[in-house]
């Protein structure tokens, strides 16, 4: 990427391209100084609980262990060739792939669009605009799915009420097995959209007008512009957003858990809720660590196909 | 982006939001009211829910419960909002959530830019691995860590304090990568010139360095603080001591019974709950703005 | 293997080595006429027993207690946490279907033989004894009962309370039919808690001497009845939030339910003046028997308490009869003491009546460690079976292959 270029002069360029010795050790001291804090709080608050729960991932730790930890017995892989058996874990990991699957394009897709539209407004709409789609990001999702169920209530709820004014009959969003998951989907992407939608406006608006300006010279409307002009500006941005939203939606766990526990008939369950209900309701802390693990791997792998697909190219 | 200019002067470029409008001008303005419309639409769709959540905390218990539901209420009432400081000790809670909150943004915003610069500036060895380390923190799952970390906290004595909740998560990832990020575009010639002066790498980060990251941290400020106003898994675990919960804690903890919930209770506490946050926003969101343009676009 | 077992061991134990448990010293009997106690008690509970903490102190003068309230929906995590940090209160309310589970841990104090357990209603004694041994004891019980109202009783023909499961199920039609109540009756579609005493009034048990019996001619006739108010449309199929059963019975759609004691509150804070003499308990339907559900809370003692003798002494406070008596009157929790029903508002109200008689055909689930697990089996299966995804014979065969295959943990 170009980071901002000066005038160099050839002195200065040489000076920099060769550094003296002591200059890199200073550097090379100064760096880890620099790091230290920061490292230190990871090592022992990241990487000792991480790797403590890989290694609890081999055992059988459960309730019995509570007290005597070190009373491990080790099993080996049966926690994960467990897990490929599991009925429960495998209807979670379908069900949390289809939120991925559908909730991550349409999140983002429909906070680009949002965005592109905002930013042709003047300054203070923009500032509106911004507040509110930020806020449902900002509100308790304790509130928030509490708020949603009266909503979306089939007797009680705003949304059927008014289908009602125009002659239709809504249906049950949450208790109906087959409507249940899309409409936590659509909580979910009603939560985060915002979010994206305030990091690509931002992009939107580093972009160079004047390229706009050249294209419409050259003939291109407004379609062409987006496909040639935007979308590759916007590429790194892009890359940005789509990887958060996808490991926040792979994690995805308080929408339906408040709204509704993962039913019915657990089809809104998700990988992290029946980690929690294994891991702290049952604790079955060795198969928890086992299924943590497994989401893990699926975050760096979707993470690193995203990367693949959508890397900038320079 | 191709433009030649001294640093301070790309430094000191205006603000995205004076960004003149874009071309084709009247005719594209006029055939866009229907995005107005399609954009407005979008906020109701957005905003209404916490509008009426405003709305259902002025009401009392019998009014909540009434099929059909009342759109403004009948019999508004103070009445939750008063529980809030008969059955919760609300200023309590609102304290230990403010301590917590700037804590951990203050520790982020130390921590992570101190990182941000040596990863930015600093070639030292190991640079490359240690990016790479903090980028893949990002992709830990947070149910990982609860029950080690609990065990750690009880061993180093320091369950139901707010200690233990500030220490693991004052350094994150995300504020190392925006710190890194942004600081990329600092010019060498800037900080070469000071240690051609003689400036020590301290005086550099501190003085010249941290300045010039304003929108970068006011993004972090945000986003830190945020997280941390709302947090409520790990400190129900770790706080004990109903004298340490932070307020989703205790608005859960209070509302929340066996065979029933003060909704009213609820939304009440959430209202007040997320009114600091818009306050903070609303105050800092066109630095926001420019921290998160000067940085995601760098890729 | 053998050499990467050990390498495991050794980098678990050095990481360990700096949580390890054994630190902790262990418990100890303490002052009994002086310490300070830490109590965690939940919901309602939570909230008001510093009352009788304040009392206790004053008879007490040398013992303060500190009482903690914690929510429900995060009270078992937060005892597990606790116990894995050695971070336990001195004394700790406990869900009576969690007691099996903490007394695995080996965290919980055994009552002093001073306690007898004659002095409680059996089945509530039998929700702290895990393997033959008592590991708390029943602090307040609560069991369930019919509630229906009268008048859409009357208006649809009824003149006595069902007493079998043909006349519940003959009351509910009649009720929709007949009485004009948009249902007949409210029931759960995942609530082990109600399907599960249909089992033990069919004469069932689900578990007997280490080894689970779903797949049995009573589970599919219970599931087969309980499935048959979905299937006719008798009962609604999702509960709206903020679901108050009291809301939909005062209003006549949801004309019976059962439930515990805490519904007559809410019935006569919401109805008000205008439902009296309109509703009225029964005891549960049956068919060989007509027991019900019991549940409630235990008071359990940590091992790793340094007060453990003040700490039973604060128990025996709270079972005393009396002081139960008293407990009923400040939150309306049912004494797990036998004799607290023997005077007052316990003896002479007629709807506490009901209960007290309920009370004594009770049941509780088993009192084993993976009983969480297996419940949340049977709730999924029921579902299914309610919904219509699966027939009673398949989710009794599906209840029982998951159940063994989790096992007992005893």
């Amino acid at each position: 990427m170009s980071s901002i270029t000066n005038t160099i002069t050839p002195a200065t360029e040489a000076a920099r391209k060769a550094p003296p010795p002591s200059d890199v050790r200073r550097h090379n001291l100064a760096g880890w100084l620099f790091a230290t804090p920061w490292v230190v709080i990871f090592v022992v608050f990241m990487a000792f609980p991480i790797i403590a729960s890989l290694i609890l991932s081999f055992t059988d730790f459960g309730i019995a262990n509570l007290q005597d930890p070190f009373n491990l017995h080790f099993i080996g892989l049966q926690n994960y060739g467990r897990l490929a058996h599991d009925q429960l874990f495998l209807t979670a990991a379908l069900n949390t792939i289809i939120v991925v699957v559908i909730g991550v394009p349409l999140n983002v897709g429909l906070a680009l669009l949002i965005a592109i539209g905002v930013n042709r407004g003047v300054r203070y709409v923009r500032a509106i605009f911004r507040v509110g789609y930020y806020l449902p990001v900002v509100t308790s999702i304790v509130a928030i799915a509490v708020v949603w169920r009266f909503l979306l209530d089939p007797d009680a709820g705003l949304v059927d009420n008014l289908l009602r004014l125009v002659g239709l009959h809504g249906p049950n969003w949450l208790g109906d097995p087959s409507l249940a998951l899309p409409s936590v989907i659509f909580v979910v992407i009603w939560r985060n959209v915002g979010y994206a939608m305030v990091i690509l406006l931002a992009g939107l608006q580093g972009v160079d007008p004047t390229l706009y300006e050249a294209a419409h010279i050259d003939g291109a409307g407004a379609f062409a512009r987006f496909r040639y002009v935007t979308i590759p500006m916007m590429r790194p941005v892009l890359l940005f957003v789509t990887v958060i939203t996808s490991i926040g939606f792979l994690q995805v766990f308080q929408e339906p858990y408040v709204m509704t526990q993962g039913g019915p008939l657990n089809r809104t369950l998700t990988i992290s809720q029946y980690l929690i209900q294994q891991g702290f309701d049952f604790f079955n802390q060795g198969y928890a660590s086992a299924m943590a693990y497994v989401l893990f791997l699926a975050i760096v792998i979707l993470t690193l196909v995203q990367f693949r697909l959508l890397r900038p190219q320079t | 982006m191709s433009q030649t200019a001294s640093p301070e002067q790309i430094i000191a470029r205006p603000l995205p939001d004076t960004v003149p409008e874009q071309g084709g001008h009247r005719r594209r303005r006029a055939g866009s009211w229907w995005i107005y419309v399609l954009l407005t639409l979008g906020l109701i769709i957005m905003v209404g829910p916490f509008i009426w959540m405003v709305l259902d905390s002025f009401k009392g218990q019998a009014e909540l419960a009434q099929l059909p539901p009342t759109w403004f209420p009948v019999a508004p009432t103070l009445d939750n909002y008063s529980k809030l400081f008969t059955q919760l000790n609300f200023p309590q809670y609102f304290m230990n959530s403010v301590i917590l909150a700037v804590s951990i943004t203050i520790l982020n915003l130390l921590f992570c830019s101190m990182l941000g610069y040596a990863l930015a500036k600093l070639k030292f060895k190991g640079r490359n691995a240690l990016f790479l380390l903090v980028l893949a923190t990002l992709m830990v799952p947070s149910t990982v860590t609860l029950v080690p970390l609990f065990v750690l906290m009880s061993k180093l004595q320091l369950v139901n304090t707010l200690t233990a909740v500030i220490l693991p998560e004052s350094a994150g990832a995300l504020g190392v990568f925006l710190m890194r990020q942004f600081m990329r575009d600092i010019p060498d010639e800037l900080l070469d010139a000071a240690r051609v002066d003689g400036a020590s790498e301290f005086y550099i980060y501190w003085r010249l360095v941290l300045p010039l990251s304003g929108p970068a941290l006011a993004t972090l400020t945000i986003l830190t603080f945020l997280a941390s106003w709302n947090d409520f898994i790990w400190p129900l675990i770790v706080l004990t001591n109903d004298q340490s919960y932070n307020l989703p804690v205790a608005l859960a903890t209070f509302a929340i019974g066996q065979h029933g919930t003060d909704y009213g209770l609820l939304l009440a506490g959430a209202v007040v709950v997320v009114t600091p946050i818009v306050i903070v926003f609303l105050l800092l969101q066109r630095y926001f703005t420019q921290g998160i343009a000067m940085t995601g676009l760098k890729g | 293997m053998v050499k990467k077992h050990v390498v495991l061991v050794a980098l678990l134990a050095l990481l360990m080595s700096a949580l390890a448990a054994c630190g902790g010293g262990g418990g100890g009997g303490g002052n009994a006429n002086s310490a300070n106690l830490t109590v965690w008690a939940m919901g309602a509970e939570g909230d008001n027993l510093k009352t009788l903490a304040t009392s206790f102190t004053q008879q007490n003068p040398g013992i303060h207690i500190n009482v903690q309230s914690i929510p429900w929906s995060d009270a078992h995590a937060k005892l597990l946490t606790a116990v894995a940090g050695k971070q336990t209160p001195d004394v700790a309310e406990m869900g009576t279907t969690w007691m099996a589970e903490f007394a695995k841990t080996g965290a919980l104090d055994t009552p002093p033989s001073s306690i007898s357990s004659s002095q409680f209603f059996s089945s509530a004694w039998s929700t702290v004894v895990s393997n033959g041994t008592a590991y708390g004891v029943p602090w307040y019980v609560d069991t369930r009962v019919l509630y229906y109202r009268t008048d859409i009783a009357q208006k649809a023909g009824i003149t006595s309370p069902p007493k079998t499961w043909d006349e519940l199920l003959a009351d509910a039609r009649a009720m929709q039919q007949k009485g004009g109540a948009k249902y007949g009756i409210s029931l759960q579609s995942n609530d082990w808690e109600e399907f599960l005493p249909l089992v033990w009034q069919d004469g069932g048990r689900v578990y007997n001497n280490g080894s689970f019996n779903f797949n049995s001619p009573q589970v599919v006739d219970a599931l087969s009845f309980y499935q048959t108010f979905f299937k006719e449309g008798l009962t609604p199929t999702t509960e709206p939030p903020g679901f108050d059963v009291s809301q939909g019975f005062i209003q006549g759609t949801l004309p019976m339910f059962i439930s515990g004691p805490w519904e007559m509150g809410l019935i006569k804070q919401n109805g008000g003046a205008a439902m009296d003499g309109k509703w009225a308990v029964a005891p549960v339907p049956g068919k060989m028997t007509n027991t019900s559900f019991i549940g409630g809370s235990d008071l359990v003692v940590f091992k790793n308490s340094p007060n453990r003798d003040a700490a039973w002494k604060f128990v025996q406070y709270l079972i005393d009869p009396s002081v139960q008596a008293r407990w009923y009157s400040i939150v309306g929790d049912l004494p797990a003491v036998q004799a607290a029903w023997n005077s007052g508002t316990l003896a002479s109200d007629k709807n506490l009546q009901v209960f007290h008689t309920q009370l004594s055909n009770t049941q509780a689930p088993p009192t084993i460690t993976n009983w969480e697990q297996i419940a949340n089996v049977i709730d999924n299966d029921l579902q299914q079976t309610c919904l219509g995804k699966s027939s009673p014979q398949q989710a009794a065969q599906d209840m029982q292959q998951k159940a063994s295959s989790i096992g007992s943990g005893q």
